[in-house]
């Protein structure tokens, strides 16, 4: 006997985005599949790429499932998704009653197989500077070192340093909404001040990204963190 | 083209070489899948997509699909701009990827996302595919 689906105003976030991912019949597109390339140019936004362009783009996504698969591999494979939220959303029939999924073989396989193809790229994520006591003067992956509660007097995100001329831009949200948008800070730290966290309740849940751009142009994006407020 | 420098004392690949090999490393997973759906009697490789669960029953089959097609139908007839909001939201990006990815303001992306999935529910609901 199968269980009462929950109505839909009651299904959560993860379902919605685990019935999206898991339709399975592509209907007719007005654009054709756009090229790998394409789609990692709008991924990653790409200068050369117009916005309406990266648009239509993501108007494809929302009737190819293929396509909308191509993309998410090619955003966990630079990091702009976790593995948490692709766990959320296996490739197979729909099914929103519940029952057990599990992380699909075959999306591991690809992911694993895409970073594992070329050692550099593995290197390009997992780099760090344990090898040394002290931090080398490189490093491509940005961890935070940010306690996992925050005070209202003093809140500092804090994270590790890039190479010296780095510049780091940091989004803060609590949920869905804004708290605070930083751009091209010269020190791996930023301060929300009272009048910032003014409106947020104690024991919020603040999440927060830092992009960091290094000295030769790279972009790195770190993993999404998180901080509870006092 | 320099791939390879020296920091203090150890030999590691640049960050420009790390990014082109990490893309066209994924251009070809992804023409390679492409490939292989196109041809779906090709003998499977070691990436073929493994059943990770018993077969569901036909009314599982016949219901997931269903509310594949709704959620297809209920965001097709979302505001244009929701639409785009919430489809990389069910992709999983945050607020400000998105942002990013479609050239908006965060906090627009942020409204157009809360009443893209409002809608969205709203339309699924209607659908009257709950008991």
């Amino acid at each position: 006997m199968n269980a009462d689906p929950l109505p839909f105003s009651q299904i959560s976030d993860a379902d919605l985005r685990r019935a999206f991912a898991q339709r399975s019949d592509p209907h007719p597109a007005e654009s054709p599949c756009p090229e790998p390339e394409r789609l990692w140019d709008a991924l990653h936004m790409d200068p050369n790429l117009p916005k309406e362009e990266a648009r239509r783009i993501v108007d494809h996504l929302a009737v190819c499932p293929e396509c909308a698969e191509d993309w998410r591999l090619a955003a966990h494979t630079s990091g702009r998704l976790s593995v948490e939220v692709l766990r959320e959303m296996p490739t197979r029939e729909v099914n929103l009653q519940h029952k057990p999924h599990h992380f699909p073989k075959g999306w591991a396989a690809a992911a694993i197989l895409a970073a594992a193809a070329c050692i550099p790229i593995t290197s390009w994520f997992i780099q760090k500077a344990a090898e040394s006591p002290t931090r080398s003067a490189v490093t491509y992956t940005i961890e935070e070192t940010t306690p996992e509660t925050l005070s209202r007097n003093g809140a500092v995100l804090t994270w590790a340093a890039g190479p010296a001329g780095t510049r780091y831009d940091v989004v803060v949200m609590a949920g869905t909404r804004p708290v605070k948008t930083a751009k091209r800070l010269e020190e791996p730290r930023l301060v929300l001040d009272e009048a910032t966290l003014a409106g947020l309740a104690a024991g919020t849940l603040l999440q927060w990204q830092v992009t960091a751009t290094t000295p030769d142009g790279q972009k790195v994006a770190s993993e999404s963190f998180e901080a509870r407020l006092e | 083209m320099e791939i390879l420098e020296k920091r203090e004392g150890k030999v590691v690949f640049t960050a420009s070489y790390l990014r082109r090999v990490a893309y066209s490393t994924l251009v070809d997973e992804i023409r390679r899948r492409r490939r292989r759906r196109e041809s779906p009697l090709e003998e499977p490789d070691g990436n073929a997509r493994d059943p990770i669960s018993p077969a569901p029953s036909p009314h599982a089959t016949a219901e997931g699909r269903r509310i594949s097609e709704s959620i297809h139908g209920c965001l097709q007839g979302l505001l244009e701009d929701r639409r785009r909001a919430v489809t990389l939201h069910l992709q999983g990006h945050s607020v400000p990827q998105a942002a990013e990815i479609l050239g908006w303001k965060p906090k627009r992306t942020e409204n157009l996302v809360y009443r893209g999935l409002a809608d969205l529910r709203q339309c699924l609901t209607t659908k009257g595919l709950n008991p």
